[in-house]
């Protein structure tokens, strides 16, 4: 039906058809009937059964005796006369209609009559029986009553008798002889028979002649038995036959089989069926004889088939010889008639005499020495790569990895980018910057010594290695890393740990690299040793590739471990032992302990942790400083500052503090801590000791009030909260060399001497690199020179330096005393902090310098890039200057004599701490003590700031040092160019004079 | 001084487990539990002197036991590296926590029983949670340079106590690990039932009352021996003596505040070793 919408919304659309029900959602689902719901009912829709079962049924009106209308009691009608009538009670009497009904107890339904039932017939039998044999001599045996049957003929088979059937005759009118042929033949003659009478029927003729008249009954034609197909079966399908399948009696296997009518009728019967694709099925249950196998043993010559089945032209033998041919036809082939190609065959090469045709395994041990035989060597040369291979063919392994394909100013261009601005980069700047200083000649020898230094250690390097097939944990450092190598196979020789480091150690390291380098060797072999294989089995290979090799390592790294002990030998519990890191409990432990998250947002579950440097033996090696480093190195927010515009870098300061800096400042003070910590007691009072004796030494040159200074700085350098990294590292270091103590100390005493003596021999000071440092050092801490980084200052003494070295060649006369202090300090910086450059190797510590190198940011990359990597090891001219203002220390500015006051107390400070230090070597008195120092700093900050012209410093750190150096100077640290080159003038001609 | 404290041995009760590794009461005190190097926890009433149930589930050793709140399960772990919850009443098997690398040294419920927290001697804490069915720790708690030895649970609190020689105390409501250095592998870590101390068992036979907020030592308790073997400490209930095994068999009392002990008596029921 088709419905036209009023409504205009509805306008456009026909709805035809009575639309489907809409489904209510919220309409609880009907539920399936089940056998329960379905109860059996009466016709009056009374439930029939209540009980589980059939428990109880119902009866009467609802189970009760009453009608619809109530119980009426029954009518009392007197049977006084009608006693006769009543017979006898039936049970049927006293049932309803239920009782009778189909489920009731009587069902009432159609039955055979009892004269119809088998018990019936029976009896008339035995009746009939009885009366045929009530008359005989034996009575009342029934003998043989049971063997006579009364016939029983049906009416049917009474009716055709009378008509004069016969039994065996068919019905019908009786035929001719020759008609009951033709019926018997079974023919139907269709139209005119053309068949000529056959020779049977010739015979025949003669006796149909005189038997003309008779006729024949028809032949009995079997009645069809219509059987009415109750079952499930296909038509035709009969189950098998039992008696067939299962054979009943003795199967006898040497008896054939009777021979069945041949041909197949209709449909067999088989229990299990064929499948659809098969042709038939196996008589399964055919009964196998022996009569069907040959069981005698002849020579069946006459057969050669062997069982193949020959086509059967073949199996005759009518096989065609071809003329010429000589031998034998295969039974069942045919000579073929094209001729047959001979393929060409070679024969296998000869064995060499030697070979022997069991295979030998070799040891291992032979392998790894590689003094197999040549066949070791064949199967090498399949293991090794393409590198190798290149290597052995003569060409130069270049192409080790993608980076080598990129040209050489991109390499270093991602160097720069990877490593921070210290390196390269770094110093091409320094360079370019020494330019725009306007130098001409003597820049440029200088420029190629910095490049030519720094080259050969790191760009020239192709970047991956090809031939290092084992594990290479100082690949960054290749000459160590070829040191460790050497000091691997020595140790697998079977050397001593010690001797081997001795054998590979270079002669131009320090004692304190060498003890270094050897504990990292030692460490690093035990580490990084390949597991053996029993061992290796038990591990599984790490589900994720680690990219960078870098480790996840708590972030706060805990206290030294023999300060703990230190404290907790003697009982000095607190918080020496105590230490406080940040946790996050995960976010289900605090619901179960029903304890709000202490930091909601956090993602974090456990301790805090930082990607780390996995093959830096520094994460096992306890030096706490280094690792807290590291760990700015590897935060991401360091490498963008690690690249600093160079404007910030000429700028002062204060410009360069950026906000990231100072978010990293609270991680410093655990720095700071560390770095006294890791030092342990011993080596920190010798390093104490050795300071003061440094200090005591340098008295001789130094005026006190200078001393002070600069011990002033170097304590400020630790103690101010945001302190100058590059000032730790030089105490650390310095602390480092402690350990090597007074003699190391003399030398470098000694150097400084032959240094002012030979001022002008550049050439000299470049034998003895090493020594630079700790006099640098050792004069960084104790006397007044800091090693702090003023930024600006050292930059200007950068500059002031390649100046110096021109305006000598000038012969420009240069004022002594205003320059001092400056050229001092330049050549403290130049000498010192070379951060790439640790005495002895330029390349050795290398790897260590990477990893610091993006802590030196900001104010430490200022620093980098006045003494940055680029310098030689030695500065002929700045040692020089350094000696020469060494001397000419106590002539000194009266600024600095101002400090002269609050120094010497300081330095009282100082000494009653020294003192109390050797006294007692408590931790205690050495936490005192630092707060002593801070209290002395900011005493000092305070005073400086009185004094200082231009408090422009932003630095706490480096402002102090500035203040010093600046005091005697033009005052204003942000120095121009110009008043670096009057400075250096005034100098130079001071020294002249 | 005279304080009261036990002297009488009320039973002895032969468990028959092998070596009894601990015993624990329940939190009433009513029963109490025996771990047996016969791989069986054993439930008692140590008033009646009679074994009610027998659990069995571990493979190896059982190390360490502890009843639930509510007395309706026993958590326990032991040197077949798990931790198994059963439940009281049915002796069976209620999970079967396997991460641990190595022997579970100790097992602690927290307050409410929804955390079983394990210890062992790979170094670990794991944190276990009863009511789900994760069998995966809820977190684990790897800051321990060496074996776990001794757990204790507070309210927000989580004690660790390692043979780094060091106890660490989770906080769970400030997010911090306070880590304070005894010296020597710590045996037993036991909160004072003021919550204000810590009472630590060291190798070096010697008992530290460590306070909590700073770390600082109140008080040391020798004596003793206890230089090979987890042995527990506790305090008793007024938090006025210490009580230790030792190594010589005997349990050693001491007054929290004088540290001279004064009572030493033969250990009552088990070896904690």
């Amino acid at each position: 039906m088709a419905t036209y919408s009023d409504s205009d919304e509805d306008d456009t659309f026909v709805s035809i058809g009575t639309p489907l029900e809409s489904i209510n959602e919220d309409e609880p689902k009907k539920k399936p009937f089940s056998v329960q719901d379905l109860p059996a009912k009466d016709k009056l829709g009374r439930q029939r059964f209540h009980g589980a079962f059939t428990g109880g049924f119902s009866a009467g009106y609802f189970n009760t005796v009453g009608s619809k209308e109530g119980w009426a009691p029954s009518l009392f009608v007197s049977s006084r006369e009608k006693r006769s009538d009543i017979t006898q009670l039936r049970p049927e009497d006293f049932m309803d209609e239920d009782d009778l009904g189909e489920h009731g107890i009587a069902p009432r339904k159609l039955v055979t009559a009892d004269s119809f039932s088998s018990e019936e017939r029976k009896r008339r039998r035995v009746e009939e029986a009885t009366a045929a044999v009530s008359d005989t001599i034996i009575p009342g045996a029934p003998a043989i009553m049971d063997l006579i049957i009364p016939e029983k003929i049906s009416i049917g088979v009474t009716l055709l008798r009378k008509m004069g059937w016969k039994e065996g005759q068919g019905i019908g009118p009786r035929l001719s002889r020759k008609k009951l042929k033709q019926q018997k033949a079974g023919m139907k003659v269709y139209g005119c028979d053309l068949r000529q009478p056959s020779s049977d029927d010739e015979e025949e003729m003669d006796d149909e002649q005189f038997l003309e008249k008779v006729t024949f009954a028809p032949r009995d034609s079997i009645a069809m038995t219509v059987v009415a197909k109750d079952n499930l079966h296909g038509l035709g399908y009969h189950g098998i036959d039992p008696r067939s399948a299962l054979p009943s009696s003795h199967i006898n296997l040497f008896e054939a089989p009777p021979v069945k009518g041949t041909g197949r009728k209709g449909i067999r019967g088989q229990a299990f069926g064929v499948g659809a694709m098969e042709e038939d099925d196996e008589d399964i249950y055919a009964v196998d004889s022996l009569s069907n196998y040959d069981i005698t043993m002849t020579n069946e010559e006459e057969n050669q088939t062997f069982g193949w089945t020959a086509p059967k032209g073949a199996m005759k033998g009518n096989i065609d010889v071809p003329v010429g041919y000589i031998g034998k036809v295969l039974q069942g082939f045919q000579i073929s008639s094209k001729p047959y190609i001979q393929k060409k065959a070679f024969p296998p090469s000869p064995l060499p005499a030697e070979f022997k045709p069991v295979h030998a395994f070799r040891k291992p041990s032979e392998y790894e020495t590689g003094h197999g035989d040549e066949e070791e060597k064949a199967t090498k040369k399949k293991d090794l790569n393409a590198v190798a291979r290149g290597i052995e063919l003569g060409e130069t392994p270049i192409i080790g990895s993608v980076f080598d394909l990129i040209s050489k100013e991109d390499k270093a261009r991602l160097d720069t980018a990877r490593s921070g601005p210290l390196y390269t980069n770094n110093s091409n700047r320094l360079v370019t910057e020494s330019h725009a200083a306007g130098q001409e000649e003597g820049d440029s020898s200088k420029k190629t010594v910095l490049q030519s230094s720094e080259e050969p250690s790191r760009s020239n390097l192709p970047l991956f290695q090809g031939h290092s097939l084992m594990f290479r944990p100082f690949a960054k450092d290749p000459k160590k890393q070829e040191r460790y190598d050497k000091y691997q196979t020595l140790i697998r020789h079977g050397k001593r740990d010690a001797d081997a480091f001795e054998e590979i150690v270079s002669g131009h390291m320090t004692e304190w690299e060498r003890e270094r380098e050897k504990e990292e060797f030692t460490k690093a072999s035990k580490l990084y040793k390949p597991l053996t294989a029993m061992m290796a089995y038990r591990f599984t290979r790490g589900k994720y590739y680690e990219e960078d090799d870098k480790v996840e390592v708590p972030a706060e790294e805990e206290k030294d471990k023999s300060d703990k002990v230190k404290a907790a030998e003697m009982n000095m519990y607190g918080q020496l032992t105590r230490e406080v890191q940040e946790w996050h409990p995960s976010k289900l432990l605090c619901k179960r302990f029903n304890v709000p998250h202490p930091y909601p947002g956090s993602t974090i579950v456990g301790l805090r942790t930082v990607k780390r440097d996995k093959y830096s033996v520094f994460n096992f090696l306890n030096f706490p400083s280094q690792e807290d480093i590291q760990e700015s190195v590897n935060s991401p927010e360091q490498e963008t500052l690690a690249l600093p515009p160079p404007a910030t870098c000429s700028s002062d300061n204060s410009s360069i503090q950026t906000p990231k800096d100072r978010g990293k400042v609270p991680e410093k003070p655990k720095g700071f801590k560390s770095i006294f910590s890791h030092l342990t007691e011993s080596s920190r009072t010798e390093n104490w000791s050795n300071q003061n004796d440094g200090k005591e030494k340098s008295d001789n040159n130094q005026s006190g009030g200078q001393r002070t200074e600069g011990w002033t700085l170097t304590s400020e350098a630790h103690g101010v909260k945001d302190y100058s990294e590059f000032g730790f590292r030089i105490e650390n270091k310095s602390a480092a060399i402690g350990i090597s103590k007074e003699n190391i100390f003399e030398e470098s005493e000694e150097i400084e001497k032959s240094k002012s003596v030979e001022k002008k021999q550049e050439g000299e000071e470049d034998v003895k690199p090493p020594m630079d440092l700790f006099e640098a050092i050792f004069r960084n801490t104790d006397s007044e020179e800091s090693s702090s980084s003023s930024s600006d200052e050292a930059e200007d003494i950068q500059k002031e330096e390649e100046v110096k070295a021109e305006l000598a060649a000038r012969g420009i006369q240069m004022d002594t005393q205003t320059s001092d202090p400056s050229s001092k300090v330049h050549s403290e910086i130049a000498n010192i902090p070379n951060p790439d450059r640790l005495p002895g190797d330029a390349t050795e510590i290398e790897s260590i310098e990477k990893r610091l190198s993006p802590v030196i940011h900001d104010r430490e990359m200022k620093v980098e890039e006045e003494y940055g990597p680029p310098l030689p090891p030695t500065n002929p001219q700045s040692s020089s200057v350094s000696a020469e203002a060494i001397t000419r220390v106590h002539v000194l500015d009266p600024p600095n004599f101002k400090d002269l006051t609050s120094s010497h107390r300081k330095q009282k400070h100082k000494h009653k701490d020294r003192h109390r230090h050797k006294v007692k070597k408590d931790k205690k008195e050495k936490h005192k003590k630092s707060k002593h120092k801070k209290k002395h700093k900011k005493k000092e900050k305070k005073k400086k700031n009185k004094h200082m012209d231009s408090d422009d410093e932003a630095d706490d750190e480096t402002s102090s040092e500035n203040s010093d150096s600046n005091d005697g100077l033009s005052g204003s640290s942000a120095s121009t160019e110009r008043e670096l080159l009057e400075r250096l003038k005034t100098l130079q001609k001071s020294r002249i004079l | 001084m005279s304080q009261e404290f036990p002297d009488r041995l009320v039973h002895t009760i032969n468990c028959k487990q092998g070596a009894v590794r601990a015993v624990r009461f329940n939190g009433d005190g009513i029963y109490c539990l025996t771990c047996g190097s016969d791989k069986s926890v054993r439930l008692w009433n140590p008033h009646r002197n009679i074994a009610l149930k027998t659990y069995s589930g571990h493979g190896y050793e059982v190390l360490d036991a502890q009843a639930s709140c509510d007395n309706s399960q026993i958590c326990s772990g032991g040197m077949d590296k798990t931790v198994v919850l059963f439940d009281v009443a049915s002796g069976k098997t209620l999970r079967k926590y396997r991460g641990h690398a190595g022997t579970v040294n100790c097992v602690q419920f927290n307050e409410e029983s929804t955390v079983v927290l394990s210890g062992s001697i790979d170094s670990s804490v794991r944190c276990w949670d009863v009511r789900s069915k994760n069998m995966e720790p809820i977190q684990v708690m790897d800051e321990a340079k060496d074996s776990v030895t001794t757990i204790q649970v507070s309210d927000h609190e989580i004690l660790t106590g390692s043979a780094d020689g060091s106890i660490r105390r989770y906080d769970l409501r400030n997010g911090k690990i306070i880590t304070d250095f005894i010296g020597k592998a710590v045996t037993s870590a036991n909160f004072t039932r003021d919550g204000q101390c810590i009472l630590t068992s060291t190798l070096d036979s010697s008992i530290k009352l460590m306070d909590k907020d700073t770390g600082e030592m109140l008080n040391e308790y020798k004596g003793h021996k206890n230089t090979d073997y987890k042995i527990d400490n506790c305090l008793n209930c007024k938090d006025t003596q210490i009580l230790s095994g030792s190594e010589d068999g005997y349990v050693y009392i001491w007054d929290l505040i004088e540290d001279g002990n004064f009572g030493e008596e033969k250990n009552l029921c088990s070896c904690r070793d």
